[in-house]
């Protein structure tokens, strides 16, 4: 992230969403809204005085609520650009008699309160959609009790757990009470093969980074009783197995069964599990429970679908135009896909997609011309009526509306060619090239003639021979 | 007597159904030689007017295939084409075409065999149906209008209707098969359409 935020062909945006996308391939106008951030990064120092000051606390997102942040913070140590940001809604303000302690505590001063959202619009030949992913919800699967009881932890909660930069400084401790737990549960797919909660797809990260987990909770406390209940388990990648048979080496039980349901007895966490492999249900008491949460389609990815007309597929992530032979590429010419925008994949995944992708939109802005399909709509003017039938029906935005000539024309580098539009159009002003009407019907009258005879000349002939 | 020969028009859009009969065809299964393929880029590309000259100008049968819902190469073509056949579907009860002449399919690019025996299917029951007689006057005209009027019994009363309620209807013969004519204006697609399509 460093790397590309000095990059000097790099403008890096951070705090923006996308508003609106217009226009095509290699002339996209992207509008783009930035979230004042209150600090002016480029002399921010990120020294923290301005955090040692402020009063406020809140939970801290990058250490999922396991410590606290103050309202001026850095959202985590090696966040881009370097450099503190401020929450409006949470920071107390600059009144004489509210606070404004960190404007008096910042020697730079950088910063400044009364920094204004920009909207601004960036011409782009080309785009690459790498939004990422959310983990899934654990509170849904209420059988689990995350949220009810302290010790059920996601899995990214444990991750930072074991994070020496984490809120424990990497000591693995029990939430409710502060002990080093003796005995942990790891349960797979929590939220990811189920048909239950909406997610049929494999989330494919869970089974290695808590096989990681297990490996890493083995490696501090190598007297903890480690087990993780699977489904399958997917070590698929290049060493992936290698490391899983090294982990059941080091002492961790791997069963097979999806636990049913935790619940507390006597202080301790039960988790009831069919065990399939021994073909019995067991009760296994434990201090900890980590659950291997899926992945899910990040937050706002449908608003971002709409601003650029992409399609999600079934499992609600970005679709690719082709899943073997496209996979970087979408519906939209020159917008292409990265990472888990497109669907759950782990790092070596993501860096070959984005590499991909990266590639596809250099040879793409490179050529400075782009190939399009002769198959596209073409609009007779004198015939068209302006009832705007076909706006509305194509997929593309390619019909735009002439408000000089008031006629509808079409963008010729946006049209696919799909002929929806035509035989639609109640005034019969569009044809689609190479397949008109007088084509198809041509098509219709030689397949259907018998000896080049049309219905009615038959039925003329049959008469006359009656 | 000699077995029907029943002439059926195919029209397939470009990326799932006729790559699905391609495949058929390089996978050697049979269909029947009844169907005369047209390749359209999208099913969406086929104006009703197509179906409607394809039965004037001699088919007994049309068959249209298309990607199934959500796989369309164009998003959404389609969706448009299930609303179009649906509507088409109604308005040729009213011409005197039997509705089940027109079939709308979903068949994807590896679906092989779904499209012969889909194409197996619709040629028999086109040959049960026998000859398309276009020539005969379109009785149906006077029947349909009082159906339309007539208030839905079902609507009335929770009850069993009366008896003689059955015997006063018309007899709409072949036309029984055709939904609620006064339905036909706008209706949910059997399918969900997804988020983002």
């Amino acid at each position: 992230m460093v790397d590309v935020s000095r990059h000097p062909n790099v403008e890096l945006l951070t705090l923006s969403t996308i508003k609106k996308v217009s226009g095509f391939v290699g002339n996209f106008t992207v509008t783009l809204h930035q979230k004042a951030r209150y600090v002016d990064a480029s002399q921010c120092t990120a020294c923290g005085d301005c955090a040692k000051v402020c009063p406020q606390r809140f939970p801290d997102e990058f250490n999922l609520g396991l410590s606290t942040r103050t309202a001026i913070y850095q959202p985590f140590p090696q966040a881009v650009p370097a450099a503190f940001c401020r929450n409006e809604k949470q920071c107390l303000g600059a009144l004489p008699l509210a606070c404004g302690k960190c404007l008096a505590a910042c020697e730079k001063k950088c910063i400044d309160f009364d920094q204004k959202d920009i909207e601004r619009d960036y011409e782009v030949g080309a785009i690459v959609l790498a939004t990422g992913m959310d983990v899934f919800d654990a509170t849904t699967l209420a059988e689990f009790g995350y949220g009810k009881y302290p010790d059920v932890l996601t899995s990214l909660e444990f991750e930072r757990l074991c994070s020496a930069g984490g809120p424990t400084g990497g000591h693995i401790v029990k939430i409710s009470d502060g002990e080093e737990p003796k005995d942990v549960v790891f349960i797979h797919c929590v939220g990811s093969r189920d048909k239950a909660v909406g997610n049929e797809y494999c989330s494919r990260v869970c089974c290695m980074f808590i096989i990681k987990q297990a490996h890493l909770l083995k490696d501090k406390m190598p007297g903890a009783n480690v087990t993780s209940y699977y489904m399958d388990i997917r070590a698929y990648g290049k060493g992936f197995e290698e490391f899983y048979d090294r982990v059941r080496e080091e002492g961790v039980r791997f069963k097979r069964g999806k636990p049913s349901e935790i619940f507390r007895r006597k202080g301790r966490l039960i988790v009831r599990v069919d065990d399939t492999l021994l073909g019995k249900v067991i009760e296994h008491e434990t201090d900890m429970v980590v659950l291997g949460v899926g992945l899910v389609p990040s937050e706002g990815h449908r608003e971002l679908a709409q601003a650029l007309k992409l399609s999600l597929s079934s499992d609600r992530f970005f679709l690719e135009a082709h899943p073997k032979l496209r996979p970087v590429d979408t519906n939209i010419d020159g917008v292409y896909l990265a990472g888990c925008a497109q669907g759950p994949k782990d790092i070596p995944d993501t860096v070959a997609q984005a590499k991909g992708a990266a590639s596809s939109a250099i040879a793409l802005l490179n050529k400075g011309k782009v190939k399009v399909d002769p198959i596209v709509a073409d609009i007779n003017e004198d015939a068209c009526s302006s009832c705007h039938i076909c706006e509305a029906l194509c997929p593309y935005q390619a019909l735009v509306y002439d408000t000089q000539k008031h006629v509808m024309t079409v963008n010729q580098i946006l049209c696919k060619g799909c002929g929806v539009c035509p035989s639609a159009c109640p005034s019969g002003a569009i044809t689609l090239r190479h397949y008109t009407s007088v084509q198809i019907d041509a098509q219709l009258d030689a397949l259907l003639s018998k000896g080049g005879e049309s219905r009615e000349e038959r039925a003329v002939a049959e008469k006359v021979e009656a | 007597m000699a077995q029907f020969n029943p002439t059926i028009i195919g029209f397939a859009c470009n990326w799932c159904c006729y790559a699905g009969a391609d495949l058929a065809g390089t996978s050697r299964m049979k269909y029947p030689a009844n169907l005369r393929l047209i390749r359209v880029m999208c099913s969406g590309r086929i104006d009703p007017q197509f179906i409607l000259r394809a039965f004037k100008e001699g088919a007994d049968g049309v068959f249209i295939g298309g990607c199934h819902p959500g796989d369309c190469h164009y998003v959404s073509g389609n969706y448009k084409t299930e609303k179009r056949i649906f509507l088409l579907k109604n308005l040729l009860a009213g011409l005197g075409i039997e509705s089940e002449r027109l079939e709308l399919n979903w068949v994807s690019a590896s679906e092989g065999q779904i499209f012969a025996d889909a194409v197996t299917a619709f040629t028999e029951r086109i040959r049960k149906l026998g000859p398309l007689a276009l020539d005969a006057p379109p009785s149906v005209s006077q029947d349909v209008a009082p159906e339309l009027e007539a208030p839905a019994p079902a609507a009335e009363s929770a009850g069993p209707p009366p008896a003689d309620a059955e015997s006063a209807k018309p007899d709409l013969g072949h036309l029984k098969a055709v939904p609620d004519a006064g339905q036909f204006a706008c209706r949910i697609p059997q399918f969900k359409i997804p988020d983002g399509a």
